[in-house]
């Protein structure tokens, strides 16, 4: 049974969806503490901790993918999970945000404003939706209740 | 509460036209329903008020995970004539009354004397569950088992011979699926059948070894001549177990029986080398054990369980804490820039309001009143309202999900180092939602010593009254790092906790923590419905609030700040100002001014009502008005005082009635009221030694 389950592209997952919240984690810390801004990283300090923490979720279950184990799958699995959470919430605050903007203050909604709002964790919200499916109807509907 | 049986005539007049059974009755009044009262008992988490929200029609709070319900809780439901009236008892393991839970649940049943028990057993878990079930057949009760969660048994592939079940008990079972309302109406059946004694309830009883069962005799033959209202064998058994609250009743009527059974637990536990408890539940297991092996089997195994795979990662050693912390937050974010369309739109409608009120009252007392006053002070409190929902229906989804049990475990560790008890999590993050509930969670707790040290310092975890008062000065004063300064709020809040217990644990309790067992949910997808009615249930609360007392004390600052007649509103020759300046030289260190203190000591009722005097006191436009009598130090500080001084009457009152004690009720006041003018007068020492 154990054959079944692609090891290996839930290792690649892992490797590819940790580096990158690694990457945009240690980013946003930097510039927190710099003050600075730059176009869909915004300089968030606790998000940046939350992103460093999804890539600690991703990376733990490597070695035991590695391993074979199957329990391994609990990382990736629970990583993307946490993942689309975040995305999903910050794609909530970035629509309310726009709605108060052009709703209460009457400002019109211009390019300027969208990529005030936007950051890079909901761009990633299709692809961990993907993934997420993939681990439910390739891995989960197999092997669980 | 009430729901009338399906299917039943509606008691609207109309219907007689349509319905001439009830226009009969109308003229021949029937028999009055028999009442009949029924226990609702089963372990924590067992779907235990679901099932009770099913069978009365009530909207108890329900969540994934123990020890919500603590206390009794009442409904009533009409089924085949009969007037079924139900009573909600705290989930318990046991009924040895070693905690408030066990002690309230064992006084119903024996006291009471309900005519059915329902005890509510977890399909895929049976064999611990069954153990209350002994317990109350020792008790005499009548019992029919609710066999809740079957859906998840199957699904786990656990098949269960309900049949055979049923015939090893000697009482009928039930099948039922509360969380969908499944096996509700076989459930009512059988619960008028066993009342009116056509269905038999002989709920089976435990044959101890021959030694214990000798023992039992003895002690049952002397009690039966001087305790009529208790079951003998019942009392016998909790003689045996040493029971402190039996042997108080038994040594009023026969002291000499204390003596004899004293005799006998000693001699059965030096003949089996184990203490008393031990032995007992041994045998009690042991028919668990042969029941569960000859109806119970066990169908495949699956590789995954979702429950466990989501537990290997939020358990783990060194991901538990930051996972926490991230959720913490996504709850933050949640509440506070989730929710900024709904705040500011509510902001904007209120402007609009006051400035109609303002123009078209021609009464400039009656405006006054109602745009300085009603105005001012109510919607700046109702400004938040979209906060508050938002943040319960946060907390709601995590405690549907399961995660809850989770987040006491994680900090049980934390818990120990810091002189609490594990199950002291509970009551600290139910203070999040408001601080009433938080004390009277404490009951769960067995030690008096670990509940009286949580009930001390429940009242610093922050409760939802104080939220407002938190967004609004950081919201003010620290714009981008509104929501970091917030959550220093909390974690300050949960570390005062920590450091509170731990100082009167090493002045006053030197004893050791009771151990600390919580049962882990299975996760699950928290349902719309269930958690909007959750939002709803703790939402409202802050509503009426706003609506009762919030209004009223608006009404009541306005006429302070007004009166006498003559003065500036809200200037210092005013009754509020006389109030306010009579206490500022107090309040001058830590920078707040006589509006400020006025706005304390009314917040004493509650803490919305900080943020409605300011209202009053400042004006509506308190964006600008507070940045002109604080400074960002001064703000942060005023945030510290209004998170640690004492919350508002209903806990200190609730402290009263938990602990019997004004003396801790005092010392709790006390001690916050200090802490809180300390910790503040540092924050402003040390800020403006920095800044």
């Amino acid at each position: 049974m154990h054959q079944k389950i692609s090891f290996g592209l839930s290792i690649t997952v892992s490797i590819v969806f940790g580096l990158t919240y690694l990457i945009i984690g240690c980013l946003e810390i930097i510039l927190a503490i710099l003050g600075l801004n730059i176009p869909l990283i915004p300089h968030d300090f606790m998000g940046g901790f939350v992103n460093i923490t999804t890539a600690a979720i991703y990376f733990f279950g490597v070695k035991e993918l590695l391993n074979q184990d199957i329990r391994g799958i609990a990382f990736p699995f629970f990583g993307t999970i946490f993942g689309l959470g975040f995305s999903g919430l910050y794609l909530l605050i970035m629509l309310s945000s726009i709605a108060t903007k052009t709703i209460i203050y009457n400002e019109r909604l211009t390019t300027t404003i969208l990529l005030e709002e936007i950051r890079i964790e909901i761009l990633l919200l299709p692809i961990l939706a993907i993934v997420l499916l993939w681990f439910r109807n390739h891995i989960l509907r197999k092997f669980s209740y | 509460m009430s729901r009338k049986p399906s299917g039943k005539c509606s008691s609207n007049s109309k219907f007689y036209l349509i319905c001439p059974l009830r226009f009969f009755r109308k003229i021949f009044p029937a028999k009055p329903a028999r009442k009949i009262v029924i226990g609702v008992i089963g372990n924590p988490n067992v779907g235990k008020s679901t099932l009770f929200n099913e069978l009365t029609g009530a909207k108890q709070y329900v969540a994934n995970w123990p020890g919500k319900t603590v206390e009794k809780k009442e409904g009533i439901r009409f089924w085949k004539g009969c007037e079924l009236h139900f009573v909600d008892l705290p989930g318990t393991y046991s009924l040895s009354a070693s905690s408030l839970d066990e002690l309230v649940s064992r006084e119903f049943i024996l006291n009471e004397k309900p005519d059915v028990i329902i005890d509510i057993v977890d399909a895929s878990n049976l064999e611990r569950h069954l153990y209350l079930f002994l317990e109350l057949a020792e008790m005499g009760a009548r019992i029919i088992i609710a066999l809740n969660k079957i859906d998840i048994a199957k699904a786990k592939g656990i098949q269960i011979d309900i049949e055979k079940l049923s015939k090893l008990l000697g009482t009928p079972v039930i099948s039922t699926i509360a969380t969908k309302g499944e096996g509700i109406s076989h459930l009512c059946d059988a619960i008028v059948g066993v009342a009116l004694g056509t269905i038999k309830s002989n709920p089976v009883l435990v044959k101890y070894s021959k030694d214990v069962e000798e023992a039992i005799r003895l002690l049952e033959e002397k009690i039966k001549q001087k305790i009529e209202k208790y079951p003998s064998r019942w009392i016998a058994i909790r003689l045996l177990l040493k029971d402190r609250d039996v042997i108080k009743l038994v040594s009023k009527v026969a002291p000499e029986i204390i003596k004899e059974a004293e005799k006998l637990t000693y001699r059965l536990e030096k003949k089996y080398g184990q203490s008393i408890e031990t032995i007992i539940a041994e045998q009690k297991y042991r028919l668990i054990e042969k029941i569960v092996s000859e109806t119970v089997k066990y169908v495949g195994h699956p590789i995954l369980d979702i429950t466990d795979l989501i537990d290997t990662v939020v358990l783990n050693k060194y991901l538990a804490i930051p996972i926490f912390i991230s959720i913490l937050w996504a709850i933050f974010l949640f509440t506070f820039d989730a929710a900024t369309f709904l705040v500011e739109g509510i902001d904007f409608l209120f402007e609009i309001l006051a400035d109609f009120a303002r123009n078209n009252i021609p009464n400039k007392l009656i405006a006054s009143l109602i745009t300085d006053g009603i105005i001012a002070g109510l919607g700046s409190v109702l400004v938040f309202v979209p906060n508050i929902f938002f943040l319960f229906l946060a907390v709601s989804f995590l405690e549907d999900s399961g995660y809850f049990a989770r987040a006491a475990f994680i900090f049980d560790r934390i818990m120990r180092k810091v002189g609490l008890h594990g199950k002291s999590v509970i009551p600290l993050i139910l203070g999040l939602g408001c601080n009433v509930p938080a004390v009277m969670a404490t009951r769960g707790i067995e030690s008096e010593e670990d509940r009286l040290l949580t009930i001390a310092v429940a009242p610093l975890v922050p409760c939802s009254a104080r939220f407002p008062v938190f967004i609004l000065l950081a919201g003010i004063f620290f714009g981008k790092m509104a929501a970091i300064v917030m959550l220093s709020m909390y974690l300050l809040g949960f570390a005062l906790a920590f450091l509170i217990a731990l100082i009167v644990r090493k002045i006053f309790y030197k004893g050791i923590i009771s151990p600390f067992i919580i049962e882990m949910p299975p996760y699950s997808k928290p349902s719309l419905k269930s958690i909007s009615l959750h939002m709803w249930i703790r939402g409202s609360h802050f509503l009426k609030k706003a609506g009762g007392i919030i209004f009223l004390m608006s009404i009541v600052i306005w006429f302070l700040a007004s009166m006498p007649p003559g003065v500036e509103f809200g200037g210092p020759g005013s009754y509020a100002g006389i109030i306010g300046r009579s206490l500022e030289f107090l309040f001058k260190p830590l920078g707040f001014d006589w509006r400020i203190v006025t706005a304390l000591i009314f917040g004493f009722v509650a803490k919305e009502v900080v943020i409605d005097s300011l209202g009053v006191l400042l004006g509506q436009n308190l964006e600008e008005a507070l940045p002109q009598i604080l400074t960002p130090i001064s703000a942060y500080a005023l945030m510290v005082f209004v998170l640690i001084y004492t919350p508002c009457i209903a806990t200190i009152a609730t402290i009263r009635s938990e602990t019997h004690s004004w003396k801790w009720t005092l010392f709790v006041v006390a001690y916050e009221l200090i802490l809180a003018y300390l910790l503040a007068f540092l924050v402003v020492f040390i800020g403006n030694l920095i800044f």
